[in-house]
């Protein structure tokens, strides 16, 4: 009888680290030699999920989806010409073919299991509130007759009706006024209810509250309800007309808590175009930072979203001179209304350094505010939620696909322009829930078990605790050992037993339709006991035989990619990778993150995509090739 | 006689009418704007309500008194910007019209649920878009190409022949993170995890013995089909909530498109520009419609 192959063994040896060299630890070295020797115990084959969701003890499948699309409904949507609405949203996330705003046919090389229609909150209302009776409106006469003609199901009449009314200046005054803004978010809820089918199929209740401070500073965040219908429409969604400051919209989202007995949190996306105020050190009138702001910004805002069609925000070149994977999808010259960048304001832009800045505050203010999980999206303004190279239909209906969209300017000022090939075909949030329901995913966005890619659907695991070992990193035990001996990404770890490191079991399978992977790696962040930020790379799992050169930097995996014909093979790299690593680096004094990120092997970039379609040339400073990646919600630990 | 003329009341009068005339055309910013505004109790309760429906609170007066002034200072703005015509050829302005026109139609063509009845035919006339997908229990064994290279064959072969000899699935093949075994899983779920070759492999295979190779995106693999339930023809009672939502989404359609032929038939239409000269040439055009995958 053959012996079951073993899974890459070379894996678990702990390899190369930079930013310098680095000898291994004698725990490291032990590791790696019991490894190569020790045989996987042969067992039955491992059964799949048990069929009632109650008998899960722990999340075993990953469900993707975007919690940020815009439709038409959304006014800069519209405006660039969308006239797809949540319905046709929907429809297209859950796998259907839906006409583009352009009249193209698109659909989604597979469906989503779950999406947030993220529409502005800055919107106006509709005439449900006359359907409904609303007693405000019924005083007015003509109101009362249009209510009483659509009870009798005489819609189109009534359409035609007010339009005449407004084309003459007599509309009813209470019409025009923003409590009407009620009547479009009850639309909006109706829509999502429709769609949701627990255990199939998850519509979030969600807005984008849109802030964009002091001339285009992007602060914008996306508010998700746990909660249906019937706890949505008790309350209209906060518009930036009430404010533009976030420390308002925990405000408001603490008062919907306290009214409705709902739960919901915030997720902030952009801080590459916020120009230094995302991750300020400061509030937003320029105080210093309180313990009760910390609490407020880590309890509200769980999750960053890191990546997506506006550029990569992991990190920045400039703060990660010693990562060669950093300069990847950047739109850093300007904040969103293309006012330029200035010295000093990155730092305050990128999630790996505000994690760093969190555990800095965290020792000032007893609480860490930047305490975040990372999920990808796409903010698309088309109402496709398009992520994939080959299949992307743009930021806006503007730069759906054409011929010319690679050069549309997509922000234009005398002193900024970015252009329509800057935007990037990302991202999509993997989620790990027990089920697929908004309750299921909803807590696992609040407890940080989710991570993002730039599109891929890459499936990746990530544990962190004291007492892992080898035999735990083999894809049989892997999960459950990983659930039982530690925490999952967005965990915490504390009460280092004395002389012990951290030790950390992560895997990752590619994309049955993407390309292979070239290495796993875990990035460390903490702060040094003179109080200087410090980040530290490392690669744990890699395909081939490739050996960390004198640098301790692994060899590029290669390249397969034939721009011309947007092509490439899974010559290289590999289907699957994991690993066992322990911190060789570990002062149990020091409070620190970790989180796995997986890169694929090169493939084509959108931009190839469209030129072999189309049959042209771009410019030859457009990027025709792409790193697809992962991150993972960080693991923290936390001295006792 | 001049000196009489100034004397003369009357041009007087008209005097003072041009130059208040002149005056008037000097400091009016813009003519026709109504430039009376009245704070009623009811613009009052309107601001407080809307503030209430926001904050889940009333107003204190102070904050009362903000709403106002911005009230007033806004209308001001408005009616004067109307005046100058900056509502006129804007596509914010003009999509946020259509948004709202489109909502009222579709709003008017859905009022009233539809029957059993209506739901069935509907059901029997899209019935494959409904029909349940088959449910398959399956174990898999994965050989990665790059790890068997030139043997793959003879390894893969080598293999199968233990299989349906009986071996432990768990001694052969190559070690994975797929899951050795799936059990009751819908078609569609095997072909968003494994690619769509693979479900459509699946669903041709005999039950109960170790068949491949079946190709995947990981490498290729011998299955065993466990149990295969055949798709169903859906009942209303399984998809009555899709069936559901789709007539209710083909009405809004109709309804929307029911209106707008309405309002084209007491159109003139007349298209006097050269299409042809103005459209991409024909080849970009046809790039341009084969954007779909798969």
């Amino acid at each position: 009888m053959a012996n079951k192959q073993k899974l890459y063994p070379w894996l678990f040896a702990v390899m190369a680290c930079f930013p310098a060299a680095c000898s291994k630890t004698p725990e490291a070295e032990k590791t790696s030699s019991n490894d190569t020797t020790q045989q996987a115990p042969a067992q039955a084959a491992e059964t799949a999920a048990p069929a009632t969701p109650a008998a899960k003890a722990y999340p075993e499948r990953v469900f993707w989806g975007d919690q940020h699309v815009h439709t038409g409904w959304s006014v800069d949507a519209g405006a660039f010409g969308a006239t797809l609405g949540p319905e046709e949203a929907l429809r297209f996330a859950r796998g259907e073919e839906v006409l583009s705003s352009h009249g193209v046919p698109a659909k989604l090389s597979r469906p989503l299991d779950w999406v947030a229609i993220t529409d502005h909150s800055d919107a106006a209302g509709t005439i449900f509130e006359i359907r409904d009776g609303n007693p405000a409106l019924m005083a007015d006469p003509q109101i009362k007759t249009w209510h009483e003609m659509l009870l009798a199901g005489k819609g189109l009449e009534v359409a035609s009706e007010m339009i005449v009314a407004q084309s003459n200046n007599r509309i009813p005054a209470p019409l025009k006024d923003p409590v009407l803004a009620m009547s479009i978010w009850q639309k909006n809820t109706a829509i999502m209810e429709k769609y949701n089918e627990p255990g199939k199929f998850t519509a979030f209740i969600g807005y984008e509250w849109t802030s964009n401070a002091g001339g285009g500073n992007n602060l914008h965040r996306n508010v998700i309800y746990r909660d249906g219908k019937d706890l949505a429409d008790q309350v209209v969604p906060m518009t930036t007309f009430d404010s533009e400051n976030p420390e308002d919209l925990w405000k408001w989202l603490a008062d919907w808590e306290a009214k409705t007995g709902g739960s919901l949190l915030a997720i902030p996306h952009n801080g590459n175009l916020s120009n230094g105020t995302m991750f300020a050190l400061k509030t937003f009138s320029g105080e210093p930072l309180t313990p009760a702001w910390a609490e407020a910004r880590a309890r509200w805002e769980p999750v960053y979203e890191v990546t997506q069609i506006k550029g990569d925000g992991e990190t920045h070149p400039s703060l990660s001179p010693n990562d060669e994977f950093a300069n990847f999808e950047r739109w850093d010259a300007a904040n969103l209304a293309g006012v330029p960048k200035q010295a000093g304001m990155l730092e305050q832009e990128y999630a790996r350094r505000a994690l760093q800045d969190g555990l800095k505050l965290e020792k000032t203010l007893g609480v860490n505010p930047f305490k975040f999980g990372m999920v990808g999206s796409t903010d698309t303004h088309t109402g496709l939620a398009t992520a994939d190279e080959d299949n992307f239909f743009g930021k806006h209906s503007a730069v759906e696909p054409s011929a010319e969209r690679w050069e549309h300017p997509v922000i234009q000022t005398p002193q900024v322009n970015v252009t329509g090939w800057q935007m990037s075909a990302s991202g999509y949030a993997g989620v790990w829930a027990v089920d697929n329901t908004r309750e299921a995913l909803w807590d696992a966005l609040k407890r940080k078990e989710v991570y993002a890619t730039t599109g891929p659907r890459m499936t990746v695991r990530f544990f962190g605790g004291w007492e892992y070992s080898d035999a735990d990193a083999e894809p049989q035990n892997l999960v459950a050992a990983g659930y039982a001996k530690g925490v999952p990404m967005g965990g915490d770890i504390s009460a280092a037993p004395a002389g012990a490191a951290p030790v950390f079991v992560t895997s990752a399978l590619k994309d049955a339709l993407g390309g292979n992977l070239d290495r796993i790696q875990i990035v460390k962040g903490w702060v040094d006991a003179a109080g200087n930020l410090q980040e530290k790379i490392y690669d744990v799992a890699w395909s081939g035989d490739r050996k960390p050169g004198a640098d301790g930097k692994l060899p590029a995996v290669g390249n397969t990619v034939d721009v011309a014909n947007a092509t490439w093979t899974n010559s290289i790299g590999e289907s699957q990778l994991a690993a066992i690593w322990k911190d060789p680096d570990f002062d149990a004094a020091l409070p620190a993150f970790y989180y796995a990120r997986v890169i694929e092997i090169p493939t084509p970039r959108w931009t190839a995509y469209d030129q072999k379609r189309f049959g042209i040339k771009m410019a030859d400073n457009v990027p025709m090739i792409v790193t697809e990646r992962a991150y993972t919600s960080p693991i923290w630990y936390t001295p006792k | 006689m001049l000196r009489k003329l100034i004397a003369e009341p009357l041009v007087h009068f008209l005097l003072l009418g041009l130059g208040l005339f002149v005056l008037y055309q000097l400091v009016a910013p813009a003519a026709g704007v109504d430039r009376k505004i009245v704070v009623t109790d009811a613009t009052v309760a309107m601001l407080a309500q809307r503030y209430q429906s926001v904050w889940m609170r009333p107003p204190t007066s102070e904050e009362l008194q903000a709403l106002v002034d911005n009230h007033i200072r806004e209308e001001i703005l408005y009616r004067e910007g109307l005046a100058l015509g900056l509502d006129r050829n804007d596509p914010v302005i003009q999509r946020r019209v259509l948004q709202k026109l489109d909502v009222l139609t579709e709003e008017g063509s859905s009022l009233n649920a539809p029957t059993d009845a209506e739901l069935d035919a509907y059901m029997r006339a899209n019935a494959e878009r409904y029909a349940l997908p088959p449910i398959l229990s399956f174990e898999q064994v994965l050989f990665d190409p790059i790890r068997h290279g030139a043997k793959l064959e003879a390894d893969f072969n080598a293999a199968l022949t233990q299989l349906n000899a009986g071996a432990d699935p768990a001694t052969v093949g190559d070690s994975t993170l797929l899951p050795a075994r799936a059990v009751s899983m819908p078609l569609d779920q095997v072909a968003r995890d494994y690619g769509d070759d693979f479900a459509a492999a699946l669903e041709n295979l005999p039950v109960g013995s170790w068949q491949g190779p079946v190709r995947s995106g990981f490498g290729v693999h011998i299955v065993r089909i466990e149990s295969k339930s055949a798709g169903e023809a859906p009942t209303l009672a399984a998809v009555r909530a899709a069936v559901e939502r789709d007539w209710e989404n083909a009405r809004r359609i109709e309804g929307r498109e029911a209106y707008y032929q309405g309002l084209l038939k007491d159109y003139e239409i007349r298209i006097e520009a050269d299409l042809s000269a103005a459209a991409m040439p024909q080849d970009s055009a046809a790039a341009n419609t084969s954007q779909v995958r798969q």
